[in-house]
């Protein structure tokens, strides 16, 4: 029954709870909620993809001569943005604006977080504590498992506590991983199998995986988990959904304790008011951060629910190095669009030094071939128009000519992925030089790595170099850890904490300033370890969800 | 050199899966939206038909398999895309050759497309005859086959990329591959 009592895009009466984001974190407190017969409407600044249309989506993914940039439509006046920091910070290769959200284009790999994450600083003296353990997560992660379906194994002798199995077995080892695996025995690494949620086999209404291999940017059979899972079955229950509504500020009332209503932009130029009995932003760790800080007020002058001037800092990333080689192997026989083992070996660490890292173990793949057959563009001139050795091919002699650009030795990548602790720099704040087609204020990313995460990463350098080494890889190139790569896992902005002063929402992802507003979005996360953050993103919502519900 | 049997069914099966698995992965609205193959006429499915017969090695034997399955799902402006392109080249194999590009001789066909200049031309969606002879036809039609087995097969790749073939062949030993 979705659109109960309004139309359109026009807002709804005496909604309940008004959600601002419908990725993983909006589309599951969205269900949470609306599954309780809450009235529920959801605001998303993005548009809806229909399922139909993701055949197409892969098509302009693979072909080498579709133009038109981002198959998810990132990269206009709505998405402009500044980097003002020590990297170029990517920001719209690393986000999604859709209902699904960035969850549309992610590769899907879901670790939990370990617990010494969550005791950074009374372990080890850094950063800060979380306000609740691990302990206090690990039902909600369970839960979190179920609600996006993980297939997972319980061979990793590194992973933290579990108590229940995962919903769905492993993805096999490759035989790429048994050679990864021989190299690495002599160095003493382990690896093991990758939770992930993705189905191998049926699971929650969607298929197994029918191997596309196009998990990232887009999987056409479902059978990855996104976002739009969860929003539409918080539709289902009665949840109300406004695509391309992007938020522009929240109001709030005289006193300031409460937020009073969503002022959305529809396509049309209007704006809109949605009221609320509680308002849950959930738009990333960017975009959350930049709408307290448009919402700027008499009361709230450094932006709304920032009395503690955190909002926007503590940005964090994982920043990543790849190391790539030519081994004398055969590639995969067939390809894969994810990977299949890890080693979260040097994750567990007591000596101080270089942080945590993860080590990803890339399949791989057999050449694309729509890379090598898809052309056009050979503009020698020819002598006369029957000359056919001359221009493109096509038939049996493109097949002649792809053979002899076949074979040869076989490109192995291995990723690490490290920690970095949140700084209080690291900052995502407006760029008031510089508008969005609303004429907002864009949000500038002032990013830096730290000395930390590059301790981490010359490790992590050297590790990889022994790896290769191992393989009798030749060619071999290790990123610069002065330009690493980022993982784009965005964290920090809106950290949660016990103390008003240093943090911007509290144990129960309220902030602190205002009573009905909630953030479910890893820019609660107060550290960020060195493992993918959805899983954690979606117990967090689980957690908040219920604290909501509580409220209501 | 022709398909064997047991490699033209397994073809069939392929282009079977991949459609069922398709329509199971589409919402109702998509599914209805499968009319729109009313879209491309009979007439203009022979045209696409005998330009993928040039394009595919001799080994593929049954174009039209991949023919159908690229039409389906592609979204009704591509399609326009693709009713013009084989509109332009239906006139112009008139024009040189007296009859539509799918009467012409294989010979023709392939002579007609390097006379238009459609093997040196880029790719263009909206460009001149030629550009979109090759975008939308030619290229669309490479990708139909190369995102296949009855292609890539032709190069050792039995599941390629953009096929739905199923996730456990990547976990295969090479030695079990079809090399």
């Amino acid at each position: 029954m979705s659109g109960a009592n309004a139309t359109g895009r026009h807002p709804s009466e005496d909604a309940d709870v008004c959600i601002v984001g419908g990725g993983v974190a909006g589309g599951i407190v969205a269900h949470r909620l609306a599954e309780r017969d809450y009235d529920v409407v959801l605001l998303e600044a993005g548009r809806r993809f229909d399922r139909a249309e993701r055949h197409r989506q892969m098509e302009d993914a693979l072909r080498p001569d579709v133009g038109g940039g981002d198959v998810w439509e990132m990269g206009g006046e709505r998405d402009r943005y500044t980097s003002s920091g020590e990297f170029d910070y990517p920001l719209n290769r690393t986000r999604v604006k859709g209902v699904g959200g960035t969850t549309l284009h992610w590769l899907g790999i879901t670790p939990r977080l370990h617990p010494e994450d969550f005791e950074m600083e009374s372990r080890y003296g850094l950063a800060a504590d979380w306000p609740f353990g691990y302990e206090t997560l690990h039902r909600y992660y369970a839960r979190a498992e179920r609600e996006l379906g993980v297939a997972g194994g319980t061979d990793n002798p590194f992973a933290p506590p579990r108590e229940t199995e995962f919903p769905m077995p492993a993805f096999p080892q490759s035989h790429a991983d048994a050679v990864f695996q021989a190299a690495c025995d002599p160095l003493g690494i382990t690896l093991h199998s990758v939770p992930q949620a993705r189905n191998s086999e049926a699971y929650d209404g969607r298929s197994q995986c029918l191997g596309y291999s196009t998990c990232t940017p887009v999987c056409p059979s479902g059978a990855k988990y996104s976002g739009d899972v969860h929003v539409r079955k918080a539709e289902a229950e009665g949840a109300r959904v406004i695509d391309r509504a992007p938020v522009q500020w929240l109001d709030h009332d005289g006193s300031g304790d409460s937020v009073t209503a969503a002022v959305y932009r529809t396509p049309d130029g209007d704006r809109h008011r949605q009221s609320a009995r509680q308002f849950v932003l959930a738009a990333g760790a960017v975009e959350t951060a930049r709408l307290l800080l448009l919402s700027r007020s008499g009361q709230y002058p450094d932006g709304l629910a920032n009395s503690s001037g955190a909002v926007g800092r503590y940005f964090m990333d994982h920043p990543s190095i790849e190391a790539t080689g030519l081994v004398d192997e055969p590639p995969n026989p067939n390809p894969i669009g994810f990977h299949s083992s890890e080693s979260h070996q040097f994750y567990d660490h007591e000596a101080p030094g270089p942080g945590t890292l993860k080590l990803e173990f890339k399949n791989p793949d057999p050449v694309s071939l729509p890379d090598l057959a898809v052309r056009g563009g050979d503009s020698r001139t020819r002598e006369d128009v029957f000359d056919v050795a001359v221009g493109d091919a096509w038939g049996d002699a493109l097949v002649e000519r792809i053979e002899s650009q076949m074979g040869g030795r076989t490109a192995f990548t291995v990723r690490a992925t490290a920690e970095q602790l949140p700084l209080a720099d690291n900052r995502v704040g407006l760029d008031h030089h510089n508008t969005d087609d609303a004429g907002n204020p864009v949000p500038d990313v002032d990013f830096g790595v730290g000395e930390h995460a590059r301790e981490t990463l010359e490790f992590a350098a050297d590790l990889l170099r022994d790896i290769m080494d191992e393989l009798d890889a030749t060619d071999v190139s290790v990123d610069s850890v002065d330009d690493p790569r980022h993982a784009s896992h965005h964290m920090g902005t809106t950290r949660m904490g016990e103390d008003p002063e240093s943090s911007v929402v509290d144990a129960r992802l309220r902030t602190h300033d205002l009573d009905n507003l909630t953030i479910a979005s890893s820019s609660v996360f107060v550290t960020a370890g060195a493992m993918n953050p959805t899983l954690t993103i979606a117990a967090l919502c689980l957690k908040a969800a219920e604290h909501v519900a509580a409220d209501l | 050199m022709r398909l064997t049997r047991r490699q033209t069914v397994a073809t069939v099966l392929a282009g079977g899966l991949a459609t069922s698995a398709a329509l199971q992965s589409l919402p109702a609205r998509g599914r209805s939206g499968g009319s729109r193959e009313a879209d491309v006429t009979d007439a203009e499915t022979q045209s696409l038909t005998a330009l993928a017969e040039v394009v595919s090695p001799a080994d593929v034997s049954d174009p039209a398999v991949l023919v159908e399955g690229y039409l389906r799902y592609q979204p009704s402006d591509s399609r326009e895309g693709i009713r013009e392109a084989i509109a332009a080249l239906d006139t112009q194999a008139r024009r040189r050759y007296g009859g539509a590009f799918a009467t012409l001789s294989a010979a023709e066909r392939e002579r007609l497309l390097r006379e238009l200049g459609v093997d040196r031309t880029a790719p263009v969606r909206d460009g001149t005859v030629p550009e979109r002879v090759r975008y939308h036809l030619v290229n669309g039609l490479l990708y139909a086959l190369y995102t296949n087995p009855a292609g890539s097969r032709q190069l050792g790749v039995e599941n390629p990329r953009g096929h739905p073939g199923g996730y456990e062949s990547y976990a295969e030993s090479p030695d079990e591959g079809s090399r």
